[in-house]
């Protein structure tokens, strides 16, 4: 304890020294009128400390409007495309209207492929839509071997990916026709047919031989015209 | 003007006031800034920075005299120093060595004047200064300086006592020229 003591009392009597400012004046080289200065604009600069979050906010809503359309441009550029091009008509689709009853049969049309011309308007100019649209591949489509991978290059450098069924049936299909709609009172007299069997004209005389060796003529009356007339011609008596 | 009154004044953000109490108390701070920084640079700095804190912390400040006053901006003094010592990293201590409680000899002591001490504790490394400072000087003991500085309480005694050592062998040297300039 007093060894303690004895560490701090010199600290006392050197703090008391050290606080003397008029022995150490050499040492203290300060302007104070620079001094205050700086710090008089720094306290007053306290009040403009608001901006700094008007200011950041700001730059974060413009950084942000800047980088959202880079970022939707980059995400998607195929999308903004197609929406900027102005609609084709289904190609196949006019194609097989025009001319329903061709050879439409093992036709195969690959939606793919017609898209490719869709967003490639240009490529073609001045042809004839309908004539260039519809592909019709008659090609046989084998079975590709997976581990064949020239096979594997070639059918998907051929064919598209997904082939629409839906599409295709839809295209195939010949157009309904439209029935023409008839009030019920256009249509007039309602004809009454008979209901004979056959008509009068159309009756012819006939024989009946049975096993008993009777025979039996047939024949229409001419003022019926509902039935036949039998006569018994011979009987085996 | 009364010190109590001035505080007031700069309370209610009186400028003039203000200006007066940094006039009146940035002698005695810079003094305690220069003996934790040796760059005088760094010491007006800190200087600056402990008396923003000082007029902005100023409302929540209880004047009861003005050795209070004086205590508690020398206490934010004290931080601002040892936070630019801690930016800087400084306080990169590493011993093992076991602390030896070493007696500073008094005769010696009394022997030397303000500016002789002041220089001699100026002179030592930053890590031993510091402590020493806390230690001898502010009054702090081992647990409060290892908070502050971030370092453990056993690396807190072996730089004192390597402190001690180092002064006892400057207080030697200055103490035989002391005698010499005596006996002339």
């Amino acid at each position: 304890m007093e060894q303690d003591m004895s560490n701090r009392n010199p600290g006392n009597h050197w703090k008391n020294k050290l606080d003397d400012v008029g022995s150490l004046s050499n040492e203290i080289v300060i302007d104070k009128n620079a001094a205050w200065k700086k710090l008089s604009t720094r306290l007053s600069r306290k009040h403009r400390r608001i901006k700094p979050v008007w200011y950041w906010a700001a730059a974060a809503c413009l950084l942000f409007a800047v980088i959202m359309p880079l970022y939707i441009i980059n995400k998607k550029p195929n999308d903004l495309v197609k929406n900027n091009l102005p609609e084709i008509k289904s190609p196949e689709v006019t194609v097989l209207k025009t001319s329903p009853s061709k050879e439409n049969t093992g036709v195969i049309i690959y939606p793919s492929l017609i898209d490719k011309k869709k967003t490639r308007p240009h490529a073609l100019p001045g042809s004839n839509r309908t004539n260039v649209t519809a592909i019709q591949k008659k090609e046989e489509i084998l079975p590709a071997n997976i581990n064949d991978q020239k096979n594997l290059q070639y059918e998907t450098t051929l064919l598209p990916a997904v082939i629409n069924t839906a599409e295709i049936i839809a295209a195939a299909m010949p157009e309904k026709k439209k029935l023409k709609v008839v009030h019920i009172n256009e249509l007039g007299e309602p004809v009454e047919e008979t209901p004979n069997i056959a008509r009068h004209y159309e009756r012819h005389p006939f024989k009946l031989n049975f096993i008993n060796q009777q025979v039996y003529s047939g024949s229409s009356l001419p003022g019926n015209k509902t039935g036949f007339t039998f006569f018994k011609i011979t009987s085996p008596n | 003007m009364d010190v109590s009154q001035l505080v007031r004044e700069a309370k209610q953000g009186s400028e003039a006031a203000q200006k007066c109490l940094f006039d009146m108390l940035s002698d005695k701070m810079m003094l305690v800034c220069c003996r934790y920084l040796k760059s005088r640079e760094d010491a007006e700095e800190v200087l600056l920075d402990g008396f923003y804190k000082f007029f902005k912390n100023i409302s929540s400040f209880v004047y009861q005299g003005e050795a209070a006053l004086y205590t508690w901006l020398k206490r934010i003094m004290i931080n601002e120093c040892l936070m630019l010592l801690r930016k800087k990293n400084v306080f990169t201590i590493v011993t093992d060595a076991e602390a030896k409680d070493i007696p500073l000899e008094e005769e010696a002591l009394n022997n030397l004047s303000a500016k002789e001490i002041f220089d001699l504790i100026v002179q030592l490394p930053v890590g031993y200064r510091t402590v020493f400072n806390l230690y001898v000087i502010e009054g702090m003991d081992h647990k409060e300086i290892s908070v502050l500085m971030g370092i453990a309480e056993g690396t807190s005694k072996s730089q004192l006592s390597k402190a001690k050592l180092l002064l006892q062998k400057k207080l030697l040297q200055n103490g035989t020229g002391y005698v010499k300039q005596k006996s002339r």
